[in-house]
């Protein structure tokens, strides 16, 4: 351990010192919301200074090749922080009138996405594990939050079985490649892989580890059929923290699969890259089907969350399925990085809005909280109907680019992944229905009789602006749009340089 | 045949040690007719109550979790103890930072109340 | 056959799978909670076992088993702590009987 090493991870250390801070600062003067949300918040803005700060300087593996900050790491760091930004933000709205603390609520969030830092840049197969530990533990605390309410409890208990239950699948999924391989270093892992010899079958341990971490790994980012848990764990977690679920750890996963798929298992690709495939096609369609049915908003966006899942792994699939070397390899990462980055922008608004609407105690998330919505808050429908169009898929938003990448990239893969986008595109119409049906009741229904105004604070509206503004802008305004897209090409690449070289 | 001889002294000896030594304690030990401890599970200490599927308070298992939770630490204090003459003072300074830490969270337990017996 | 690292990793096969189905077939939390203890146990088992067949290993072994224990612990930690607030609320530890959002 060395100065430049602390110096490289400064970011991670510095949420964790922020959680830590919060805690003090809670014991010293308690229950002040305002000083733990707006030390949370200044600090997560100078956090991701500091992030960009250290990517200035080149990527450099540290703790012995432990961990790496590279530009894939720094551009997940960036997205983290922002989703806890947009969390925080969201939070006290719907937090405070049910006499939920803050101070809890933003040191359980920043240590768990201190645990997505961590596996952002994890070069190692036990970082990796404990740094996704890191991730899930708080996210089960969150789910729980409202411990007084039944359905957040009953949601927390559902989230924490089937959590844990994949946690040690995986756990063991990688105790077998360890074993076998003989190093927890990604590298080497990859290297002892590149030497099997590629047209044999594997060896049965390791053809058993590699089942169990696809089963471990498509658990945490729930794709049909490791999907059960989602609707219950998001229908029952207060709304901002489903909001942060559906997103933080979701990319957190993904940025797992990056490290351990595409970095470590690259060499034989050829024996997962099926189960990709059909997992995607199966998660994209379920998805869809069974939100088409849902008549609670929340529990329609965990639908759509899971249906999400399977468009961001088409980038997957697309890497996977094409050839060694080729163009499509680096526009499937790409469009993983890129879809990851407007779908936690445009679900993190989509479940702001529906947090604003909760603001008075004992409002649901049924449909019918939106009917007349259009003349009752104008701008939350306004701002509701520009994240479901995004969401959708209906240009010029953020979304339509996302999807317009991940579906090129599968054509560009050919095979069997140009069907997935095929059946990719077809979902995103059959989605249109269950999404622009919200859009109806908030446009064409009277308000029922009952309705009281809707009350923002200042927070939750920086929080919604930050969502609106991003969702337009990387959709909308080129000079983001390309930025976005240069920023996820130089970490796509720094993945795919790696897998080459070995 | 000798073999049978065997077993069927083997058989003898084993089934007459098991009367033996009941009737040998028989005859040795005192006969308290009507001592309540001598039927209980546990002879000595504080008589038992409650049937063995009694419940505990859930204010029990709160210190309970806070125990494992801090119990299991010292696993990463016993790894330190065996490295700690390469480490001295990053390790003594790093330490400080772990225990502390620890510290932290057992104080912001004390101070949330949740060490207040209920 | 006994000895080898093979049947040390059958022996902790076998208990994944019966933790496994300890999990599946329970609706008891706390039994759900002690089976997925089980499994993680069965994959410390295994890995003490590949450290303790394979000299190159042994060091590696011996962190990455304290450190799944740790992580063991402090799951089963907060899985408690959640069990104990839904007890609060629903006054059963039998998960089918959760299902307000189900209806």
């Amino acid at each position: 351990m060395t100065e430049t090493d602390l110096v490289a991870i400064s970011p991670l250390i510095f949420v964790i010192a922020l959680a830590m801070l919060i805690i003090v600062a809670d014991i010293i003067w308690p229950d002040r919301d305002d000083i733990s949300t707006g030390l949370t918040v200044a600090g997560l803005l100078v956090g991701a200074g500091l992030t960009v700060l250290v990517a200035q300087s080149e990527a450099r593996e540290i703790f012995a090749g432990a961990y790496v900050v590279d530009p894939l790491t720094s551009f997940l760091d960036v997205l983290f922080l922002a989703i806890a930004l947009v969390t925080v933000l969201v939070a006290p709205d719907y937090l405070r009138p049910r006499g939920l603390p803050m101070a809890e609520f933003t040191a359980t969030l920043l240590f768990a996405i201190s645990g997505a830092m961590l596996i952002s840049g994890s070069r190692d197969l036990l970082v990796l594990f404990l740094g996704l530990e890191l991730l899930v533990l708080p996210g089960y605390m969150l789910a729980g939050y409202a411990k007084r309410d039944g359905y957040s409890t009953e949601g927390a208990i559902k989230y924490f079985l089937l959590g844990s239950f994949s946690s040690a699948i995986f756990l063991f999924g990688l105790a077998l490649t360890w074993g076998f391989t003989g190093t927890t270093r990604i590298r080497e892992v990859a290297a002892s892989l590149a030497q099997l010899d590629t047209a044999s079958a594997l060896a049965p341990a390791l053809l058993m580890g590699l089942a169990l971490l696809t089963t471990g790994v498509a658990f945490k980012i729930a794709a049909v059929p490791f999907h059960y848990w989602t609707p219950d764990a998001y229908q029952g977690s207060p709304t901002p923290v489903t909001g942060y679920l559906s997103v933080g750890p979701k990319v957190a996963a993904f940025a797992l699969i990056l490290r351990l798929f595409v970095e470590a298992l690259a060499p034989i690709k050829a024996d997962w890259t099926p189960v990709v495939i059909v997992l995607a096609a199966i998660t994209m369609t379920l998805g869809n089907l069974v939100a088409l049915t849902q008549d609670n908003v929340k529990r329609m966006l965990a639908y759509s969350s899971i249906a999400h899942t399977g468009y961001i792994m088409v980038g997957l699939a697309a890497y996977a399925g094409a050839p060694v070397g080729s163009e499509a390899e680096r526009a499937g990462l790409e469009g993983l990085l890129f879809y990851s980055v407007a779908y936690a922008f445009m679900n993190l608004g989509a479940f702001a809005i529906v947090s604003a609407l909760q603001h008075r105690r004992g409002v649901t998330s049924q449909i019918e909280t939106f009917a007349g919505l259009g003349r009752r808050a104008p701008w939350a429908a306004i701002l509701m109907t520009l994240f479901l169009l995004s969401l959708t898929g209906i240009p010029p938003t953020a979304g339509f680019f996302a999807k317009a990448y991940v579906v090129l990239a599968a054509v560009q893969a050919g095979g069997w992944v140009s069907v997935l986008a095929v059946i990719a595109v077809l979902n995103a119409a059959a989605a249109a229905f269950y999404y622009l049906r919200v859009v109806v009741f908030m446009f064409m229904r009277d308000p029922p009789e009952t309705a009281r105004p809707v009350l923002t604070g200042t927070m939750m509206r920086a929080g919604l602006a930050i969502t609106a503004v991003m969702t337009i802008f990387i959709g909308l305004v080129p000079p983001v749009t390309s930025g976005v897209i240069e920023f996820a090409r130089v970490a796509a690449e720094v993945l795919l340089v790696r897998t080459a070289g070995g | 045949m000798t073999g049978l001889w065997y077993i069927l002294g083997f058989a003898f000896a084993g089934i007459s040690f098991v009367f033996l030594t009941i009737g040998v304690s028989w005859l040795l030990s005192h006969r308290h007719k009507g001592d309540r401890h001598k039927g209980l599970p546990y002879e000595s200490g504080i008589d038992t109550y409650g049937d063995t599927w009694g419940r505990f308070g859930l204010s029990f298992y709160i210190y309970a979790l806070l125990f494992v939770a801090f119990d299991i630490e010292v696993i990463f204090i016993y790894l330190w103890a065996l490295v700690f003459r390469d480490v001295l003072v990053g390790g003594l300074v790093s330490m400080a930072i772990f225990v502390g830490i620890l510290l932290l969270g057992l104080g912001y337990a004390w101070r949330k109340g949740v060490l207040t017996w209920r | 056959m006994s000895g080898s690292l093979q049947s040390y990793l059958i022996l902790s096969a076998l208990l994944f799978a019966i933790g496994t189905f300890g999990f599946l077939a329970r609706r008891n939390a706390i039994a759900m909670l002690m089976s997925i203890e089980l499994m993680l146990n069965a994959v410390n088992l295994s890995i003490v076992a590949f450290g303790a067949f394979i000299p190159a290993l042994r060091g590696d072994a011996a962190i990455i088993a304290l450190m799944v224990m740790a992580v063991a612990a402090a799951e089963a930690t907060v899985g408690l702590a959640i069990v104990i607030a839904i007890y609060r609320n629903s006054r059963t530890p039998l998960v089918d009987e959760y299902d307000r959002m189900r209806q």
